[in-house]
């Protein structure tokens, strides 16, 4: 009886959760939403994810970075949201993600184009990170001779950067002699 | 690594997709379910718990553990499979009567979770029993476990579709505009923001002091970005806000100010906003 009183003086708490939405609280740590729009494959996020939930993989073939999520495995801890510079993907507040039968279902991809190294011809980095750069270099209040320096190292793979260093180290030295 | 464990073929035969969703079907009302702990950290079971109290209340979909997996409709499995709990989980797989519906709950089920490259680890529950219901999260929210019941049982949609975009067309987002013509600027309010706040709310912080920067008609008048800061910070409620807006005033803008050399230390002290 004396839980019946109890019960009485208590509302119901039960949550009609299916049928209305629930109400998450501020700061919820929900399903990482990505947007395509503004990812620029560096790949940042990939490194930093704890779980191998986010890879990059280069397809050579088709020239293309493979860009994927797979929230099977994430486990929310938002670290991706932390090290991307884009925002391009961030945690939201979605709860809402069971799937049946197809766990393909739980993933997204995004595949940006390659960019070829102008010396050695092999691809190094996407389109998209290279123009992104770029832009960034050129509104950095360089003027332009510094930025056009800049920018001639961006269109090399990191290998031929190297040996460029050390051939025009090189040289210098065997000019002076 | 072949396949460690082959699904008997008269299973395989009762199991089929088609017979599954009649099975789905057919149990509109109540379902028995059994629980596995293949070897999860107890992140997943406890959240199992939270959803069977009465702020979740899932007898109301027919929700009703049972205790053997003799009379379960559907195997709830979290964890991902250990060694040793791969044997009792083929077994209560076994045991269930056709056709079998399993649930994999929590990211260590669905594909291994964070423990997926660990050793003695052998896999989420779909590498070895035909996983149909894959509830993601670490551990999963009580509302996503409730989900995946309401889920299988018809009475809501799936809301997720394989999603894959590749209309690469190389734009970038960034439009190559900025507050004092110089993108190093923000780049310095975005690392000082982060450092002082965190991501999350450092992400904040910048907004709002990029945001009000904007409306400043001249970014680089140091007496009308004060005035613009000062009515900023005494509007901010968040205290924290309040006093990171001044840090990076402060700090940051006046540096710049400095390094563009509109002005130098004298008379700086003027334009500095004092804290509470
Ligand atoms: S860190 Fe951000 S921009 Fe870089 S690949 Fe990941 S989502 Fe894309
Ligand atoms: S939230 Fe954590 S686990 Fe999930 S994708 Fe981001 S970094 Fe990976
Ligand atoms: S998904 Fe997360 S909470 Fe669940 S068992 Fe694995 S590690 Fe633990």
């Amino acid at each position: 009886m004396k839980i019946l009183e109890f019960a009485k003086k208590e509302k119901m708490v039960t949550r009609d959760f299916p049928v209305v939405p629930y109400e998450v609280t501020e700061g919820f740590r929900g399903k990482p939403e990505y947007s395509y729009e503004k990812c620029l494959g560096c790949g940042a996020c990939a490194v930093a994810c704890p779980s191998n939930a986010v890879t990059v993989k280069k397809d050579e073939e088709r020239g293309l970075s493979v860009w994927k999520i797979d929230y099977n495995r994430c486990i929310f801890c938002g670290r991706c949201d932390e090290v991307c510079p884009t925002e391009a993907i961030s945690l939201s507040k979605q709860y809402v993600m069971c799937v049946l039968f197809d766990k393909e279902d739980l993933t997204v991809t995004g595949e940006m184009k390659l960019r070829k190294c102008d010396s050695c011809g092999r691809y190094y980095s996407t389109e998209r990170l290279y123009n992104y750069v770029y832009n960034k270099l050129i509104s950095a209040g360089w003027d332009r001779a510094t930025i056009d320096e800049k920018a001639k190292h961006l269109k090399f793979c990191p290998d031929c950067r190297r040996e460029q260093a050390i051939n025009n180290y090189v040289n210098q030295m065997t000019k002076r002699g | 690594m072949g396949p460690l464990y082959t699904v008997p073929e008269n299973i395989q035969k009762e199991n089929t997709v088609e017979k599954k969703l009649a099975h789905l079907d057919k149990i509109k009302r109540t379902f028995f379910v059994y629980r596995v702990d293949a070897g999860s950290c107890n992140g997943c079971d406890i959240e199992i718990f939270a959803v069977i109290s009465p702020l979740w209340d899932p007898e109301r979909l027919g929700f009703k553990l049972v205790a053997s997996p003799r009379h379960a409709d559907i195997l709830v499995c979290t964890g991902s499979v250990t060694r040793d709990m791969r044997y009792p989980l083929l077994r209560a797989y076994e045991a269930m009567p056709d056709p079998k519906i399993v649930a994999a709950v929590g990211a260590c089920g669905c594909s291994g979770g964070i423990f997926h490259d660990a050793y003695g680890n052998w896999g989420g529950i779909d590498s070895h029993i035909p996983v149909d219901l894959y509830v993601p999260g670490c551990p999963p929210h009580p509302a996503t476990i409730l989900e995946g019941f309401a889920l299988a049982l018809g009475i809501i949609d799936q809301k997720l579709k394989k999603t894959v975009h590749d209309n690469d067309d190389g734009k970038v987002p960034f439009d190559g505009t900025s507050i004092l013509n110089n993108s190093l600027f923000e780049r310095d309010i975005y690392v000082e923001s982060k450092s002082l706040m965190g991501y999350i709310h450092g992400r904040v912080l910048y907004k709002k002091y990029c945001g009000a920067m904007k409306t400043a008609k001249k970014p680089d008048d140091v007496s009308e970005v004060t005035e613009l800061m000062k009515y900023l910070v005494a509007q901010e409620e968040d205290p924290r806000y309040a006093e990171c807006l001044r840090v990076l005033h402060n700090n940051v803008y006046m540096q710049w100010l400095d390094r563009m050399m509109i002005m130098g230390d004298e008379g700086k002290n003027q334009y500095l906003i004092k804290g509470a």
